[in-house]
């Protein structure tokens, strides 16, 4: 009997996680501490050590596999013989809130068996149905295949179950109850050359955002809302400043500003800093500001958090958003960091074209999309026409918790702050 | 040069060629590699040549035992062994035309040679074309299994010989000894005992047919016994000597050890995946400690490019779940939703009597926490068998109580194998004891024993009677 390592409570109410690479294989002589395995949890990527010294005598999760918190990841041949009883995991990385997240009942032990024929299980697998989980209506729970094809389409249109929101955003997990995707796409093949399509599995972080998407655009009543601003006053003060950052070390972004800009106005709209709480159909007002960064990886976006920012100076808040992003491109984020966030920015920086509408990042109920900054010819207060530094905001908000008026309120308070930045100054930490 | 290929399939049996056709029909480009010849073992010296062979043992026995009785006879020793041995190569070679015929309408490159592995995307393929490197967009490994022997008692072709050898020869030795009780050591052993040679058995496990259930055992057992076979169970051999006038074994049995002596050895204790000459490790393709390479429920390896299927993959080595093996591994290569969800796997064993299963054993019930029952019809108690003269055997149903699901069926006697795929079905369908017995089964048939074993689990026999309280 070896050491059984499995996945640990790696915390924040994750309960599953993608084995995304194993660091060992079979036959390994491994050290303590050494990197064992990378696990991508719904929020971040996790490097989980060796728990013991040994040999690695088989990995019963591979890579793509999801699993349970709980679940068997490996089982090692410990040096010296460790006891068959110690078999929970250790060491997780960043193992923030104690969270008291529940390990999900494991499958229903003993006898899952379904009754059905062949050609129901054929169509299962098209579909993407896991037959355990329809309910069958024939004689001793047959499952026919109308009641597959009703499971399906139910499946649909059902609302998905939706974790509990609190503040610290247990989130979770929502371990994607039956996924029914529409029928299989047909793959034409062209004789000589075989298909012309290529079939790419959505793996890791690209599954994670495509899920957190769907969730997101299937709960939450988007609508977008675009403003223009004349920022050619921050132009000119950013351009002042930026050589005094730069000599110590700080790139004086846009985005810093307008973190501080959107954080300042959130005081005074704080509906807009909320969480929504599906479940419970409360709207949670947070009062502290975490402000998401979203930032494009080369395995796709993630967004890191810029924790208390109504607390940092905008140097401060550029220095992170720097330090985040670098470290981000190259997945070295720990949970914590890209966790927690109250109200999300995404910027296309200088390819930001003119308007966007973007995905709330769920359960946010507001996301504010930055465009670039470009001369524009403008009429001044005088009639007559002029140049000046041009950008668009473009905010996506949930109509459930905030109304048109309310959110053209938020991005008027925005903008005022960014057309006026030594009103940002004087605001300043 | 390295050639680009679409999917390289190394190994051309069941699982192979299957899967080469299959992807074929799925607009796919094939290059198969095989070694010896297409068909594999099953093909070119297991299934298709042993029963060629057994088929025309057992007819004559069959008519030397009950000939006189039926007014058909025929005199002692009434066959050619070199006609048969032409008769079976026939058949072989037929069937080899077959598949050679489906791959060519799949549009697949058949090279005969081998290949290997050099890297997660490469290979090296070696035939008489010379040595060529090529990358693949998936690979099938269907390299089959290797049988394994005794040390010190290696086959040599001439006095320890393997299935191979056995299927070929052109006499029937004076005196076999079979190292190895299980299918084919009873199947080929009983095949020479009917035409005339002294057949010893030696087997380690406590029963010949290890893991098969016992009851069913017992009527092959008895069945060797009537053919003068010895048999040693709880057996070892300890060594071997080969002399001129053939060969010894030294065995322990249960009692103490024994010399045995026969013309040959026919040596089959085991087989194994073979993987030896593929370089698996430079392919990234992981192998478990019986030397499978772990595959997922869409066959795929360690490696999402390479799949295995068939007996390369994982027990249990049958043609029969190579072939779908080779149908799932060639599905999910093209890309289609596929998995490998068969409730059951039957299997049959071409001894005399036939021996038949499929599903769950009754001892297989309880720590699944079934509540089952199992009831027993025999060939004795149908038309069929009276008028065939193959009396011997029983068919078992095993049928949860209540819901009267049907859970296995086990079958000894008489063509058993033929109808066990109504029973594979029943249970794919996941039907009733009520529901086989619901069917009209033809009269005169074997078939008939299914229908006739569900009235009796149901307590309302037709053609047997049972006792009040019995049942």
């Amino acid at each position: 009997m070896g050491y059984e390592f499995r996945l640990p409570d790696i915390g924040e109410g994750v309960a599953q996680g993608e084995v995304v690479k194993w660091h060992v294989k079979v036959g390994d002589t491994v050290q303590e501490d050494q990197p064992l395995v990378s696990v991508l949890t719904d929020k971040a990527n996790v490097e989980i050590p060796c728990p013991v010294k040994g040999k690695v005598l088989s990995i019963s999760a591979k890579e793509g596999e999801i699993v349970k918190v709980g679940g068997l990841l490996i089982t090692f041949e410990a040096e010296g013989g460790a006891t068959p009883s110690r078999t929970e995991g250790h060491g997780a990385p960043a193992p923030t809130a104690p969270a008291a997240a529940p390990t999900p009942a494991a499958p229903a032990g003993g006898n899952d068996r379904v009754i059905t024929t062949p050609a129901i299980r054929r169509r299962a697998n098209e579909l993407g149905v896991d037959l355990r989980q329809v309910r069958g209506t024939g004689p001793g729970g047959r499952v026919t295949d109308a009641d597959l094809l009703s499971f399906a389409k139910g499946g649909t249109a059902a609302a998905p179950v939706v974790a509990p929101v609190a503040p610290s955003r247990p989130a979770d997990a929502a371990p994607a109850p039956a996924r029914i995707p529409p029928a299989p796409v047909p793959v034409p093949v062209s004789p000589s050359q075989g298909p012309l399509q290529e079939r790419i599995p959505l793996r890791g972080l690209r599954r994670v955002i495509a899920e957190h998407m769907s969730l997101s655009k299937s709960h939450a009543a988007h609508y977008t809302y675009v403003e223009e601003l004349n920022v050619s006053e921050l132009v000119r003060v950013r351009e002042k400043a930026k050589k005094k950052f730069e000599e110590r070390g700080v790139p004086l972004t846009y985005l810093a500003f307008i973190t501080k800009a959107v954080v300042e106005s959130l005081k005074d709209h704080p509906r807009v800093n909320a969480l929504m709480d599906d479940e419970k159909g409360e709207l949670v007002v947070c009062h502290y500001y975490n402000i998401g960064i979203a930032a494009a990886t080369p395995d796709g976006l993630i967004v890191p958090v810029i924790k208390d920012a109504d607390k940092k100076s905008i140097a401060t808040i550029a220095k992170e958003i720097e330090d985040l992003s670098t470290r981000g491109r190259v997945g070295k984020l720990t949970r914590e960091e890209l966790t927690g966030s109250t109200f999300t920015i995404s910027s296309l920086g200088a390819l930001g074209g003119l308007l966007a509408t973007p995905i709330l990042n769920y359960p946010e109920v507001a996301i504010l999309g930055v465009h670039k900054i470009e001369r524009r010819p403008v009429v001044l207060p005088d009639g007559g026409f002029g140049v000046a530094h041009m950008m668009n905001l473009s905010i996506s908000l949930d109509h459930r918790a905030i109304d048109g008026y309310d959110g053209a309120q938020f991005i008027a308070s925005v903008k005022a702050r960014l057309e006026d930045p030594h009103q940002l100054l004087l605001e300043l930490k | 040069m390295t050639r680009q290929v679409d999917v390289l399939i190394i190994g051309g049996g069941p699982a192979g060629y299957v899967a080469a056709t299959r992807l074929g029909q799925l607009g796919r480009k094939v290059t198969l590699v095989e070694k010896e010849y297409l068909g594999g073992e099953c093909l070119n010296r297991g299934c298709i040549p042993s029963k060629a062979l057994i088929h025309l043992s057992s007819i004559y026995r069959h008519l030397r035992e009950h000939g006189a009785e039926m007014g058909l006879t025929i005199p002692e020793n009434s066959f050619d062994v070199s006609a048969m041995q032409r008769w079976k190569t026939s058949v072989v070679e037929k069937e080899r035309k077959g598949v050679e015929m489906l791959l060519k309408a799949a549009g697949v490159e058949w090279i005969n040679g081998t290949a290997f592995f050099t890297g997660p995307e490469h290979a090296l393929i070696e035939s008489l074309r010379g040595k060529e490197e090529v990358s693949f967009r998936a690979a099938l490994l269907a390299t089959g299994g290797y049988h394994v022997a005794l040390s010190g008692m290696e086959p040599d072709g001439k006095q320890v010989l393997t299935a191979r050898d056995m299927l070929n020869l052109d006499h029937v030795p004076a005196s076999i000894l079979v190292l190895g009780g299980g299918v084919s050591g009873v199947e080929l052993g009983q095949h020479y005992a009917r035409l005339g040679s002294k057949v010893t058995i030696v087997e380690m496990m406590p029963q010949i047919l290890p893991g098969i259930e016992p009851d069913l055992v017992r009527e092959v057992s008895r069945a060797v016994e009537a053919l003068g076979i010895r048999v040693f169970i709880s057996s070892k051999a300890l060594s071997l000597e080969k002399g001129p006038g053939g060969v010894t074994l030294e065995v322990k049995t249960e009692t103490g050890t024994e010399k045995l002596s026969g013309d040959i050895l026919f040596m089959t204790v085991g087989k194994r995946p073979e993987t030896r000459q593929l370089n698996l490790e430079e392919a990234q393709v992981v192998v478990n400690v019986k030397g499978f390479p772990v595959v997922d429920d869409r066959m795929a390896t360690s490696n999402p490019k390479i799949f295995a299927a068939g007996d390369v993959a994982r027990p249990p080595m049958l043609a029969h779940k190579s072939y779908r093996e080779g149908l799932v591994a060639a599905e999910a290569i093209a890309g289609l939703p596929t998995r490998w969800n068969y409730q059951v796997v039957p299997s049959v064993v071409f001894t005399v009597p036939e021996v038949a299963s499929v599903g769950l054993t009754l001892a297989e019930c309880e720590p699944k926490g079934l509540k089952a029952r199992e009831v027993r019809f025999p060939y004795a108690a149908l038309g069929r068998a009276h008028a065939n003269h193959e009396e011997r055997g029983f068919v078992k149903l095993v049928a949860e109580e209540g819901t009267g699901q049907l859970l296995g069926v086990h079958a000894v006697g008489a063509n058993c194998g033929d109808f066990i795929s109504e029973a594979a079905l029943a249970l794919e369908l996941g039907a009733t004891v009520r529901d086989i017995a619901g069917t009209i089964h033809p009269h005169p048939t074997y078939g008939e024993l299914l229908g006739e074993v569900a009235l009796l689990w149901l307590g309302e026999p037709m053609h047997v009677s049972v006792r009040k309280g019995a049942r």
